[in-house]
């Protein structure tokens, strides 16, 4: 873990680049680092930033310096004004806390996140989705009856049912116990494998960045200290 | 018997204006809870203020506003054939100002205790912003916002000051139940403000024990 792998400098040849200020009151963090296909880990202790910087790359709030680019695609430039709404930066997205929609099935979360097709295709995607992550008999269960790690799967299945370029996920195993925390990287690291895309998990655990990382992102409170491999 | 017609025009004049406070409540309440600058809270002072003004100011305004000479007003007769003050649409329009900051009140308040992140990852999975609101938002709130109609249906039943003064005391016009009651009591027919009293109470009993345990409670 101690190769020095990619820094923006080398953007071109790089998917993801990330130069960004991000402030919000009370809080800044610099962060700077490249990522290709696979699953980076943006580690380091709570309050670092990580999240904040995930949530930039999400579009969920805007750089006040920098920018993001993907595939060449500029997402963000702080200095042209240049802000890249979420719904157009084919993202998915797995929260600590699932956030799903209680009100609606399982399904029905997945189903919302796929883009194309009618909803009967829709729905079937979603099926489909749900097969992969191991939760198709939790189809049609009511959602807040779920348990964390059924949560964690129906998020995930709805994460990558909107086909992302970018899959963002933000302490998705903290909730879990051992068992489903073991399972859960183990199906992260091969959907993301298999889809080619490009993954940031935001952790503290070390347990996470031994299981799941091709490269770190090693944060200390406000700023990205180093990106190795 | 005005008594039933007064109680019929109440009824009909209260469900019309919550129709029409909860939609435009609703849509003000959104615009207020995810407005994030000064000018909003100046916006919602405004159209709040009927829960503090007297009914019969709130009232005068209103006359002011529609009134025969008013250009509200001339427009409305030019399109409609008749004014709009001194008839039932005139207590509609009294019972609809005075439920709106109810139901924007609470549907505002539901609506920002909504989780953000579950709104948050909605966008994120591409979403667009009025799917969000359709999808996420509104139904996240839906209790709160429930609650505040609610209240909205028994302020607008329970008007007087505005009512009289937008749509006058003709009896079997546009005399509501409230009205009806005052009537009664000025008359001394103790009979017909007893009955009128009792039943206005009920309702707002009913409104109340269902703001309580429909709305108010959590699923």
């Amino acid at each position: 873990m101690s190769r020095f792998v990619s820094t923006p400098s080398n953007e071109s040849t790089v998917p993801l680049v990330v130069e960004v200020g991000v402030h919000v009151p009370g809080f800044r963090v610099d962060a700077s680092f490249c990522a290709n296909d696979g699953i980076t880990v943006l580690a380091g202790p709570s309050g670092s930033g990580k999240s904040l910087t995930l949530r930039a790359v999400a579009g969920t709030v805007r750089p006040s310096s920098g920018t993001i680019s993907c595939d060449g695609r500029v997402l963000a430039d702080a200095a042209r004004g240049v802000h890249v709404r979420s719904q157009d930066r084919r993202l998915g997205v797995v929260y600590q806390h699932a956030a799903l929609l209680e009100h609606r099935s399982p399904l029905d979360n997945v189903a919302l996140a796929v883009r194309d097709g009618n909803r009967k295709n829709r729905l079937q995607t979603a099926q489909d989705w749900l097969t992969r992550v191991g939760a198709r008999p939790l189809a049609e269960a009511r959602t807040r009856s779920l348990s964390g790690g059924e949560r964690q799967r129906v998020a995930l299945a709805r994460a990558l049912a909107g086909s992302p370029r970018i899959l963002l996920l933000d302490e998705p195993f903290s909730s879990l116990d051992a068992v489903s925390r073991s399972e859960m990287r183990r199906l992260v690291k091969s959907l993301v494998a298999e889809q080619r895309i490009i993954a940031l998990v935001v952790t503290h655990d070390q347990a996470d960045v031994d299981a799941l990382a091709e490269r770190v992102v090693q944060f200390e409170p406000g700023r990205t200290v180093s990106s190795a491999e | 018997m005005n008594d039933w017609f007064s109680l019929w025009l109440s009824l009909r004049v209260s469900a019309i204006a919550t129709v029409l406070a909860g939609v435009v409540g609703v849509a003000v309440a959104y615009l207020l809870a995810k407005w994030r600058s000064r000018l909003a809270s100046v916006v919602e002072a405004v159209v709040t203020v009927p829960i503090v003004l007297p009914p019969t100011v709130l009232g005068y305004y209103l006359l002011t506003l529609l009134g025969t000479r008013s250009s509200l007003g001339t427009a409305w007769e030019s399109l409609f054939g008749s004014p709009l003050v001194f008839t039932a649409s005139g207590a509609v329009v009294a019972a609809t100002v005075s439920a709106l900051p109810f139901v924007i009140r609470a549907a505002r308040a539901a609506i920002r205790n909504v989780d953000s992140r579950v709104e948050e990852s909605a966008r994120v999975m591409g979403l667009p912003e009025w799917q969000v609101a359709r999808v996420v938002t509104l139904p996240l709130a839906a209790r709160g916002i429930g609650a505040g109609v609610a209240l909205g249906f028994a302020r607008a039943l329970g008007d007087f000051g505005a009512t009289v003064m937008v749509a006058g005391n003709i009896p079997g016009q546009t005399q509501t139940l409230p009205v009806a009651v005052y009537d009664a009591v000025q008359a001394g027919d103790d009979a017909a403000a007893r009955t009128g009293s009792l039943v206005l109470g009920a309702i707002a009993v009913v409104v109340l024990v269902l703001v309580t345990q429909v709305f108010a409670s959590r699923r």
